[in-house]
This record gives structure tokens, sequence and C-alpha cells, in this order.
């Protein structure tokens, strides 16, 4: 069944329709939760309430693209808790488990062709990166993962956070040079692999 | 290095990474860039920096996020019939708004000078009067306007309540009588004088002549110059003027100061239907959108 149809019947009620499209979605609403909470238990916790949230208000979906749609609903979510919150997350150096133990290797980072040591870089290089994007003000790190980590392109980012283009190339922009700034004093620190990264062509 | 790198360079470098300069903003960046090294390094860095980004993996959600009936209740929330008319309720503000304004610049410009003009009047009618007064107090009969002019409470009251046939004079030769109320019973105005009694009409008009030949040029100039500013209450205060007024009296403006009242409610009820309607669309805006 197409994702019109789902959409149509779960505005009729059908939950099942909906969990179908909960499925679909869940990954790409969780990452923009995580990056932008910083931490997995309060992205769990904005997810859930994203996805109770647009099943409640599906009826005042008027078309257009519903993967926007529901990120601008986590998004939405992630501000009101970043606000009620007051103070920015605490960023872990490793990932919690539900003990509050640090994970020294998420089950979703392991790479079984890889090294330990490779897999260990990646993860320094994952952690830098979100130690970074916690530095940025909340609708800079909105839109700096939604185009470079989630892939979006320009009109999409703006339709999820309900803003102009020319906006989304000006906060972009800045984001990346505060994301410079922020992963040069981390540079040494990344794997020499990142390091060198090619320069291709845009 | 990336304070010697204008905003509007990081923009242009950035759009350029993703491809979103135009044909003439390309052109005009990749010329800079193959004269400006250290554009050329700081496009290096955020190349990187993009690079870096990208190469992130995805996380994996620790669990599915399906909803049970318990978590969202039986159906979705059912949205009122009338957010339909959102759209209209923000047409009808931005027209209000801009109505508002033109009715408010046309206040401005039609009625505002004619209350300045109505404070000249009023100035130039009561100069005129304090000059005559001196010469009309060494007219024993003169004295009738002084007590017009300023009449005790309990004169007052018999001159509004016992006379009825003054009072309907003024109200017939005010013309615009009807619309300003508080001005006629106000105790402390000399514009009530004028009805005060016919006496003071005929004594008014004859001491001036009788005594001081000059007084009556300076008067009439004054009151010509009231009657062209703002001639009602010239009128009120001189009736013999009534004819004069009457007839310089611009119908404009006439017009305009007898409606300047429902230019009031006029202007309230766009201020009011402004807001309301702005408010409400905001409020249906926010409701709909999750």
């Amino acid at each position: 069944m197409d994702e019109k149809a789902l959409i149509s019947e779960a505005q009729r009620g059908e939950l099942d329709s909906f969990n179908r499209l909960v499925l679909e979605y869940q990954e790409i609403v969780y990452n923009q939760a995580y990056r932008m909470m910083g931490e997995g238990p309060a992205a769990d916790d904005a997810t859930q309430d994203a996805f109770i949230s647009a099943y409640r208000k599906i009826r005042s979906f008027r078309g257009g693209s519903f993967r926007a749609w529901l990120l601008r609903i986590v998004t939405n979510a992630c501000y009101d808790e970043l606000r009620r919150r007051q103070r920015r997350p605490t960023t872990a150096l490793e990932p919690l488990d539900n003990n509050d133990e640090e994970i020294e290797s998420p089950h979703w980072m392991v790479d079984p062709n890889e090294s330990p040591e490779q897999t260990a870089e990646r993860i320094e290089l994952f952690h830098a990166i979100q130690a970074c994007l916690d530095e940025l003000p909340d609708d800079f790190r909105a839109i700096a993962i939604l185009v470079d980590i989630q892939g979006f392109n320009y009109q999409e980012a703006a339709n999820v956070i309900g803003k102009p283009i020319g906006t989304v190339k000006s906060r972009l922009s800045r984001a990346r040079m505060q994301l410079r700034n922020c992963l040069q004093s981390f540079w040494e620190l990344l794997p020499s692999a990142f390091r060198l990264v090619n320069e291709g062509s845009p | 290095m990336s304070n010697k790198i204008s905003k509007n360079d990081w923009e242009a470098l950035s759009a350029y990474l993703d491809g979103q300069l135009s044909a003439k903003e390309l052109d005009r960046l990749q010329k800079r860039l193959s004269t400006n090294a250290e554009l050329r390094e700081t496009l290096l860095e955020l190349r990187k920096t993009r690079q870096l980004m990208r190469s992130q993996p995805r996380v994996k959600p620790p669990r599915n996020f399906i909803l049970s009936r318990d978590m969202v209740g039986s159906r979705p929330e059912i949205l009122p019939g009338w957010f339909r008319f959102t759209p209209a309720l923000q047409f009808t503000s931005v027209i209000a708004s801009v109505l508002l304004v033109l009715v408010f610049m046309g206040d401005l410009l039609a009625l505002r000078p004619a209350s300045m003009g109505r404070t000249i009047a009023l100035d130039n009618a009561l100069q005129a009067m304090e000059m005559a007064e001196p010469l009309v107090e060494m007219d024993t009969e003169g004295m009738a306007i002084e007590e017009a002019l300023e009449p005790p409470p309990a004169m007052m009251e018999k001159s509004i309540l016992g006379t009825p046939g003054a009072a309907e004079k003024l109200e017939s030769e005010s013309v615009f009588g009807q619309t300003q109320p508080a001005e006629k019973t106000s105790p402390a105005s000399p514009i009530l004088a004028a009805p005060a009694g016919e006496e003071m009409e005929s004594e008014a008009a004859r001491a001036p002549d009788a005594v001081a030949p000059e007084a009556p040029a300076e008067a009439e100039l004054a009151q010509t110059q009231s009657i062209e500013a703002f001639p009602t209450e010239a009128v009120v205060m001189l009736p013999h003027l009534e004819s004069a007024a009457t007839e310089e009296l611009p119908w404009l403006e006439s017009l305009l100061l007898a409606n300047q009242y429902w230019w009031r409610v006029l202007e309230i009820f766009l201020v009011l239907l402004a807001l309301v309607s702005g408010l409400l669309a905001v409020y249906l805006r926010r409701v709909t959108t999750p």
C-alpha cells in the first residue's frame, strides 16, 4: 500500500496504517531527535512524543512531504524539551545504557568488517561531531542535522523548519563555520582516515 | 582566518558546496577563488567539515515506536470546522489594517487641520473680546456683556432653563450644536454666554460701535479668521455672524466635521477587526500546526 493511502486511512483513525508509517520513518525521526538532544533517552522520549502528536494531528496534514511534516513535529518537540530544560544537555563521552553506565561500542556502531581500532576511531569521531553540534544554537543545529547528516536538500529543510530557503542557506553556512572552528580543536584527535578526506567536487 | 572571510563569503562557499549558487554567483565566486588563496583554503576546510558530517552513520533506534490505543485514544483529533477560515481571517486582518491606515491618514489630513483651526478660532475670538472688554466697560450698558460672559451659576441656570427661547435660538444658530453637547452645558465656557439673553446680543453688537470705532475692525478681522478656521464656536459666540459663517463654510469640511463621530467609530471598528481576525488566524495556525 502506498504512503498516500496509509495517510488517508490513518486520518480515518486506522492506527495500524499509522504504525506502518511509524516503522517506515522511525529511524529518520529518531536520528533527528538524537542529534538534536545529544543523548539516547531524551531522543527516545522526543520520538515517541512526536509520533503520538503526529497521530493526533494527522487530520491537519494537507499533503506534501510526510517525511518533512514528521521531522517538523519532532524538531519542534526537541525545541520544547530543550527550552523546558533551560540548559544544554551534557554530552556523555560515551553512550549510556539503561543503568547509566557507559557503553564502549553501541550495537549500531559495531561493524564486523572493521578492526577494533577502526571502530574506536569512528566512535571518537561520532562523539566529536556530536559535541560540536551541541555547541550550536538550536536553530543552526536543526539545519546542520537536516542537510549534512540527514541529507535533505534546501527546499525540504525549509519545509521542515517552516522558513524560506534563504534562511536555510544562511543558517547552514553559519552552522558549518562554527562546526569547522569546533572540529579544528578535535582535528589532531580525529582518525587519520578522516583527516585525509579526499577533496572531491561539490 | 575566519575573521578575514566575510559572512557573505561563507554563505557563498557553503551554497557552492551544495550546488545552490546561480550561474552568475558561481561565476563570480570561481573568479574570486582563482585569485584568493585564503578563500580556497576556507573552501577546503568547509568541504572537509561537510564530508565529516556526511560520513556519519545513521543511529539505529533502540526500539520500535509503534503506537497503541492506550497511548493515543480512539481516533485522531477532529479539528474544528472553522479552522478552514484561517486564510479568510488572515485576508480580513490585512484588509482591515490597510483600511485603518487609510482612514487614519484621512483623519489626520482632513480633520486635524480643522481641529487646529478650531483652537485658533477660539483664541482669536477671545482676544477680540478681551480687546473690546475695556472699551465696553466704559459704557454702562456694556456691563451686560461681562455679566453674560461670566454669569453666576444661578443666572446661568436661569439663562439655560429659564429662557427656553434663547436655548432654542442657540440650537438653531449653532451649525454643529447637536454634535457638541458637552460644550453647550459647560458653565465655564464663554460660548454659553451667547444665549444668556437677547440683551447681550444687542448690547454686544451695539457697544463697540458706540464707544470705540477702532474695535469693530479688529474684532471683525478676528471673527472672520475664526469663521474661516472653525466657524462653529464663532457662530455660537457671535451670533450676528451666523449668515457669513454658513456661507463661507466649505462643504467638505462641514461634512467631515459632522461625521467626526462616525470616523472615530470606523477607526475603532477597524482596529478591533484587524486585531481579532489577526489573533484568531494566528491561534488557528498554531492549533493546526503540530
